[in-house]
């Protein structure tokens, strides 16, 4: 409250009071904001928080306007959750003070902020799963009015007219637990609009979709945006904030290093202010992989019922081949079906030449695969286990002793090695994996498949929800491994990342590779045209 | 769509199984689809059915509760004690308040324990459960008490519906029935059609969410606990009406019964999952089996044994379930739905 009060606070207070009262009653004054246009719909001045002595947000201001898409982005531990938890109302600012629609609403309760139509869609997106689609929707609204009784009619009115709103449709009888991630984001959308919403705060929307579902999700926003709502969307994407956001507001380290319309912009400022350094990307300069000695790993046949259909490809030791298609393109399953989750039908496959066969997990992990998946959360990590214990449960037979017990102290020193050789940020290898930041999180999966000293590593989607800053990081691991004549399969959306990165592309559609490009012949625009040609 | 649309609910399933074993056993004796032998299963099923429908609220917050015969036990010892004490006289629907209040006191003693403390429920409720019991045992009495007072043994006279049967006997339909049945109706239409109900599905769901939506978590929580208490306390009431016995030692060794009827009917360990009507249906199908096989001659033993059967096979039908789930939105070309949020 230290300096820009509004000019008339008396006034402002007024209507901040009025507009509880009248989204009680249900009725949509404020909604589509017409009067009160001369007062931006959000505006925070100077947010600062401490914690212990730590800054965490330190002098940030910012506003957003009616139907504007705000960016917000920074690397993991830039301040923007703090800055999130402080307009939600979850956390109190140090200092600094926040307004909505002109009037001081810093002193005010998450409920009040809610009801002010300040929403924020939490990264699990906060639903029942054992619920239906539909009573998520509307329990909530049913039971903040205070009714007694579960209106159910009145309930999928009130959800069909928002997902009218919204645009799409959904089985609204299906229980949530069974719906796709897109689906239950949009479901947790509509349940904001039911409680008229009118800045919805997405907390890294698009880290559990796919292209082409985020490009679903931007439709979406768009429409919603045209229809008066405004967004504040927290990413690190570059891609997908220059290609949804009006405006982008940068943190780094807790402060503001850049607030301009996104027009007048360009990825690499962006990406400059949220890292501090310039990030030039260009191809990783390495000997091409002797392409003329026996393949490390050969695929030949390779179907499974439904999901992909005679696939052959082969990789050199010391080669990083990228898998790259659409949706339900069947690369994923691919390559799970090469670690056993679950196998193929048929075909064969071939490592030094040798055949194997691969019915599950052990059996590819004997052969010396090592599988990375995307959802490093529910499927790599024992999140309450220790990071040391997480980095060497893959690399136990060397940590045994001659007895036969696990060498405390040679556990200490594998885990060491690696977070050092990693560089994963931890004060401790004893703290739980859950303690880290995604991006490092992501390192210790990578370490633990690493400390395995795996043939052939096959990575889906290695920096999805990783920084900007960090991803230079997880490609120079790569690089790493394949001039140690590792085989790496490297599954991703991303064709820049691929021409990165890759020294060869394979392109799947429906089940089916369609094109394999080596990156030295090829270029990046013609990659995304073959991955988008013929787009159903 | 090699799956039908709706894929049939689990209380359908049990449904089927409950008519196939009814075919079963009418088939080989006649005797079974008698009014006699339907009043007598029914009568049969209320204290197991009130256990299981107690225990059954309490998993949809997403606790357990152990200790409904303990409750149960006490209810009934120690409604009989305090009327022989104080009103020898009193009227039924005296002595059944009674006997409900001291299950919701129980029950909340349980709810406030789990809410406070933050423990797991099956260990607290394990604790009361020995707690209840050793207390009653100790403090209030271990005798059998003959004399019960003669409202109960009026009320236990009491039929609702008089029907002659076949052979031209007259037999009642025990008005223990229809309360409980009405106790049924009433949590179903509670836990189906008012928000309070919906909020117990929304705690068992997601209680992080539920909170950040503005339900109070621990007083949801509690009041299950407080309506289960309640529902065991009444349930150990009407045994001591029905046999015109208190005994502290009774309703033991009942638990596999109850647990196993909840589960059978749909009701998920891990909370927020089931219906009242799949937890009715399955009390139905454990007294029928329980029943059924000494009417054919079966040993006891193997009662145990098929119980164990029906229990695997219940918590085994929501996996294979989810399989063909998966496995159909996979034949579709949906492939969402993967654990782990498959992308491609």
């Amino acid at each position: 409250m230290k300096k820009e009060n509004p000019a008339s606070p008396t006034v402002s207070q007024d209507r901040g009071m009025r507009q509880v009262s009248s989204t009680t009653s249900s009725t949509r004054l404020f909604v589509e904001g017409t009067p009160a246009s001369d007062h931006p719909l959000l505006r925070a001045v100077n947010l600062s928080k401490h914690y212990d002595g730590v800054t965490a947000l330190a002098g940030v201001s910012f506003e957003v306007g009616t139907a504007e898409i705000l960016a917000l982005a920074g690397e993991n531990g830039s301040g923007k959750s703090t800055l999130i938890r402080i307009i939600a109302g979850v956390e109190r600012a140090n200092e600094g003070t926040l307004f909505i629609d002109g009037a001081d609403w810093t002193g005010r309760s998450p409920i009040e902020r809610i009801e002010a139509g300040i929403q924020v869609i939490y990264q699990d997106f906060a639903l029942f799963p054992n619920l239906s689609a539909g009573e998520n929707i509307w329990l909530p609204q049913q039971l903040h009015q205070g009714r007694r009784l579960a209106a159910r009619s009145a309930g999928v009115a009130m959800a069909q007219r928002v997902l009218s709103e919204v645009g799409v449709m959904i089985e609204l009888d299906r229980p949530v637990a069974e719906l796709p991630v897109w689906q239950k984001q949009l479901v947790a959308i509509a349940r904001a609009l039911v409680h008229d919403a009118r800045l919805l705060i997405m907390d890294e929307p698009t880290t559990a979709l796919t292209h082409r579902e985020v490009q679903h999700l931007f439709a979406v926003i768009r429409r919603l945006a045209g229809r008066g709502k405004s967004f504040i969307f927290v990413s690190h994407q570059l891609q997908e904030i220059a290609q949804i956001c009006d405006r982008v507001v940068v943190l780094r380290n807790g402060s503001k290093t850049l607030d301009a319309p996104m027009k007048d912009l360009t990825k690499v400022q962006i990406a400059h202010a949220m890292t501090g350094r310039e990030i030039a990307p260009g191809h990783y300069r390495r000997t091409p992989p002797n392409s003329s000695s026996v393949s490390l790993l050969a695929v030949r046949g390779f179907s499974r019922y439904g999901e992909y259909h005679d696939v052959n490809f082969t990789l050199a030791a010391g080669e990083v081949l990228g898998f790259v298609g659409l949706m339900g393109a069947g690369r994923t399953a691919v390559v799970k079906g090469l670690f056993g989750l679950p196998p193929a039908d048929l075909g064969t496959i071939e490592i030094d030449g040798r055949p194997i066969v691969i019915r599950n997990v052990s059996d590819a992990v004997r052969a010396g695969l090592a599988y990375v998946p995307e959802d490093r959360l529910s499927e790599g990590l024992f999140l309450n286990f220790s990071i040391g214990d997480n980095i060497v449960v893959r690399a136990m037979e060397r940590l045994v002793t001659k007895t036969g017990w696990i060498s405390g102290p040679r556990k200490v020193k594998e885990a060491a090695c690696w977070i050092d050789r990693l560089s994963i940020k931890t004060p401790s290898s004893r703290l739980p994996v859950s303690s880290l930041s995604g991006g490092n999180q992501q390192r210790v999966v990578l370490a633990k498949w690493m400390a395995a000293n795996p043939r052939v590593l096959i990575l889906n989607r290695p920096t999805v929800g990783i920084d900007v800053g960090s991803k230079p990081g997880i490609h120079q691991i790569i690089m790493e491994l394949a001039a140690k004549k590792v085989g790496v399969i490297v599954v991703s959306d991303d064709v820049p990342e691929l021409m990165l990165i890759c020294d060869r592309v394979i392109v799947m559609r429906a089940g089916a590779i369609v094109a394999e490009r080596n990156l030295s012949e090829s270029s990046e625009k013609e990659i995304t045209q073959v991955v988008t040609e013929s787009d159903p | 769509m090699s799956l039908p649309r709706n894929f049939p609910r689990h209380e359908g399933i049990v449904l089927v199984t409950l008519t196939l074993l009814a075919i079963a056993v009418g088939t080989i004796n006649r005797e079974f689809f008698s009014f006699f032998n339907i009043f007598s299963l029914l009568k049969n099923s209320t204290i197991i059915g009130l256990f299981a429908v107690g225990f059954f609220l309490v998993l949809v917050v997403g606790g357990l509760d152990v200790s409904f015969t303990s409750i149960g036990v006490v209810g009934m010892y120690g409604t009989v004690k305090l009327a022989l004490a104080f009103y020898p006289g009193a009227p039924f629907v005296i002595l059944f308040v009674v006997a409900a209040l001291i299950g919701a006191a129980l029950g909340l003693i349980n709810g406030l324990l789990v809410t406070r403390l933050q423990a797991p429920s099956l260990i607290v409720t394990l604790g009361t459960l020995s707690l209840y019991r050793g207390f009653l045992l100790y403090f209030i009495g271990t005798k059998w008490i003959r004399e019960v007072p003669t409202a109960m043994v009026e009320f236990n006279r009491t039929n609702v519906l008089v029907m002659t049967a076949a052979n031209g006997a007259q037999v009642g339909l025990h008005i223990s029935v229809a309360i409980f049945l009405a106790i049924v109706a009433i949590v179903f239409l509670v836990l189906r059609y008012t928000t309070l109900g919906r909020s117990l599905y929304a705690v068992g769901g997601n209680p992080v969410a539920a909170r950040r939506m503005g339900i109070n978590v621990e007083a949801v929580q509690t009041l299950a606990y407080c309506m289960a208490g309640t529902l065991a306390s009444i349930a150990g009431f009407l045994s001591a009406v029905r046999l015109r016995l208190a005994d502290p030692q009774s309703l033991t060794g009942s638990e596999l019964d109850v647990i196993a009827a909840a589960v059978i009917g749909g009701a998920a360990i891990t909370g927020g999952k089931g219906s009242v009507i799949g937890v009715f249906l399955g009390v139905l199908l454990i007294v029928i089996t329980n029943d059924s096989l000494i009417v054919l001659g079966i040993p006891a033993a193997w009662q145990k044994v098929a119980i164990g059967v029906l229990l695997l096979v219940a918590i085994g039908m929501p996996l294979l379930a989810r399989g063909r789930f998966t496995a159909s939105q996979l034949r579709t070309g949906g492939g969402l739905v993967r654990v782990g949020g498959g992308s491609a």
